[in-house]
């Protein structure tokens, strides 16, 4: 789940990390709301995840209170979609970096990546920036990291109170359940600090469970919006795609994915049954998944081992009736009562293509996915 | 790590569904499961299996050599740290959903004390005709000498059967699971198939993320002396889209099937074309002179 800067600094805030002090404005905006800025000058920041929001003019510094209300205004106006606008202080600093914990695939390892100066052209060169391990502790970090700053150039005062920032970030970091929590630039203010001008922050839904702090932000709500609809395991592959797969697991499904590719069809989308054997669930997913404009074949590759093909049979037939007539449903059932799935569906109104094999399965969705298109 | 008919097992979290079901069907396939844990529910007995409240008690009862973990996410690391204290040297953990950060401590515990971690989300490990600790069909496969190891689950059912057209079985078969990060990888199975005396050639089922099939490429060209067969799954996924596995996305362009079939190629690595090859590509491997 990644999070909008805005919630990501009321947590950051919370664990002793400085940033700006700053409110956020939604469209119900009044003007006088940003009256605690005094005369400014104040930062704008659209609060959306995509990365580009200093291209498309989604961050910018306003001088006086009364332009930063007209901006704002004139933003709701122009983005349709735009719900939230962070309104923060504007602070002025001596040395910027950039600054990363992430959770590491290659490593298996937290990392911490520094480079110096911060700013948004930071990732164009990634030679600059200097890894950390730590493994799953950060204790062994600040020695390392403050030799790091001090080659850097930064001065030693600033060393010091780096270690202080290093204890809250890490801490944050691990008690936050983060996979990335990416600040750049991190900036020090004479007299204040490290001071987070930005923030991106992704965590582990695995762990949302832990996190009831989570379920009161915008993030959460907007994330369960981002998701609903689908089950957890459903995967957009192309979405002028025309043959959607239903399959017992993620790699077989991705391999499926792949075999209709290389014999010439346009795969749409995965849904992952995993051990799923519920009736209703499993119609429940294919209706999803058939209502998609182009879709001309459905395939169904079950694999039953510890899933009974005789369940998911029946969770396709009673799905049959709510597909559409552009779609037609190939089979393959193999394994766990993978015959008395087949006996189901020949008693079904609508017959699905029954097949034996992997890679006839595929030809005949790959064919019957090129006939449709040339029948229209 | 040595496994075989003698190996005893301990089912942690043996009172829920999964746990009562899989319990049944691996000792319906002659696997010596000798105790249960589930916190709470000592005391009973589930398919014969005495249960306790902790595994220091069900080892003061029977000492085993494995765990079988199916205990749900939020109370993962702490059955797999009970597990890892009491010296039992083999963990498969079944669980999905497990947070990384529990996986990385579990994955730390588990180096420090030499034991083995199969998974998060693993399913399981299969020696035909031998021992079987996971939640595969066993029927699927067949006693022979292929190693198999692969990600996914289903992917490693489909190859047994491809295997049977061509009368080939397995000497044995690691599902490492599908996480972001997992304990064992592929170079620890590829190493643990080339100690085996049993194993001629093996089969390796790759999919997109991380960098794990890169990381046993260079294994194999450091140590590599038996042929190995890889099939990569993704090459059609787009990125920063998850695959169903957690662990299944290309980010930042790392860890795309294309990448990772280059790689092991160049390290001398069959790499299948097609997911359908697994059963044929094996086959051919067994001409080659090693």
């Amino acid at each position: 789940m990644k999070f909008i800067e805005h919630d990501a600094k009321v947590l950051m805030a919370d664990a002793g990390i400085a940033v700006p002090d700053g409110i956020i404005v939604d469209r119900s905006f009044r003007p006088g709301a940003l009256s605690a800025f005094q005369d400014g000058p104040v930062w704008l920041k659209a609060q959306v995840l995509h990365h580009q929001r200093l291209k498309r003019g989604l961050v910018k510094q306003e001088e006086h209170i009364g332009e930063a209300e007209q901006e704002i205004r004139s933003w709701f106006k122009r983005e349709p979609d735009l719900e939230n606008i962070r309104v923060e202080s504007h602070i002025v600093y001596d040395l910027s970096l950039y600054c990363c914990l992430r959770m590491d695939r290659t490593q298996k390892a937290v990392v911490l990546l520094l480079a110096s100066p911060g700013g948004p052209d930071v990732e164009l060169c990634r030679d600059g920036i200097v890894r950390f391990e730590t493994g799953s502790g950060i204790g062994t970090l600040q020695d390392k990291s403050a030799q790091e700053l001090h080659r850097m150039g930064i001065p030693a005062e600033a060393v010091l109170s780096w270690n202080r920032f290093l204890q809250s970030y890490g801490r944050f970091f691990m008690q936050q359940d983060a996979m990335i929590c990416e600040i750049n630039p991190l900036v020090l203010s004479a007299g204040s600090g490290w001071i987070a001008l930005d923030a991106k922050l992704t965590v582990d839904d695995a762990a949302r469970f832990r996190h009831p702090e989570w379920e009161r932000l915008n993030s959460a709500f907007m994330h369960d919006r981002r998701t609903s609809g689908h089950a957890a395991a459903f995967a957009d592959v192309d979405k002028n795609g025309d043959i959607a797969c239903l399959a017992n697991g993620a790699g077989l499904g991705m391999a499926t994915m792949d075999l209709i590719h290389r014999l010439g069809g346009k795969p749409a989308c995965f849904v992952d049954l995993g051990g799923l054997s519920d009736e209703a669930e499993i119609e429940k997913s294919i209706c999803s998944v058939c209502s998609r404009p182009h879709l001309r074949v459905l395939l169904v590759h079950v694999l039953g081992g510890i899933v009974r093909c005789d369940r998911v049979a029946q969770g396709v037939r009673s799905a049959l009736k709510h597909i559409p007539a552009r779609v037609t449903v190939v089979m393959r059932l193999s394994g766990n009562r993978a015959d008395e799935g087949k006996r189901l569906l020949e008693g079904a109104e609508r017959r699905p293509v029954i097949v034996q094999d992997f890679e006839n399965a595929v030809r005949t969705a790959v064919r019957l996915s090129g006939k449709d298109t040339h029948a229209h | 790590m040595h496994i075989d008919r003698q190996t005893t097992v301990l089912v942690q979290g043996i009172t829920g569904k999964q746990g009562r079901f899989h319990t049944a069907l691996m000792r319906a396939c002659g696997t010596q499961i000798r105790a249960g844990v589930t916190p709470g529910k000592g005391g009973l007995t589930v398919e014969g299996v005495p249960v306790f409240d902790t595994v220091k008690e069900a080892l003061r009862y029977a000492p085993v050599h494995a765990s079988i973990v199916f205990v749900p996410g939020r109370a993962t690391l702490a059955a797999v740290t009970e597990a890892i204290e009491a010296d039992i040297g083999l963990i498969v953990c079944i669980t999905e959903n497990v947070p990384v950060h529990d996986t990385l401590r579990m994955m730390d515990m588990a180096r420090d004390r030499g034991a083995v971690l199969l998974g998060p989300n693993s399913p399981g490990l299969i020696r035909p005709g031998h021992f079987y600790l996971g939640i595969m069909p066993d029927r699927c496969f067949r006693p022979g000498h292929v190693g198999i190891v692969s990600r996914s689950g289903t992917l490693m059912y489909e190859a047994a059967v491809q295997m049977q057209k061509y009368s080939l079985g397995q000497s044995c078969c690691f599902g490492l699971g599908g996480d972001v990060m997992t304990g064992w990888g592929f170079s620890d199975a590829l190493s643990w198939f080339h100690a085996d005396d049993n194993t001629d050639v093996i089969l390796m089922i790759g999919e997109i993320g991380g960098s794990d099939e890169e990381q046993a490429a260079r294994w194999f060209l450091e140590h590599g002396r038996k042929p190995v067969a890889a099939y990569i799954a993704g090459l059609t996924a787009p990125e920063e889209t998850i695959m169903g596995h957690a662990g299944a996305f290309v980010s930042e362009g790392q860890g795309s099937a294309a990448s990772k079939i280059e790689t092991l190629r160049l390290a001398g690595i069959a790499v299948l074309d097609l997911p359908t090859e697994m059963g044929s590509g094996i086959s051919k491997l067994f001409c080659v002179p090693s």
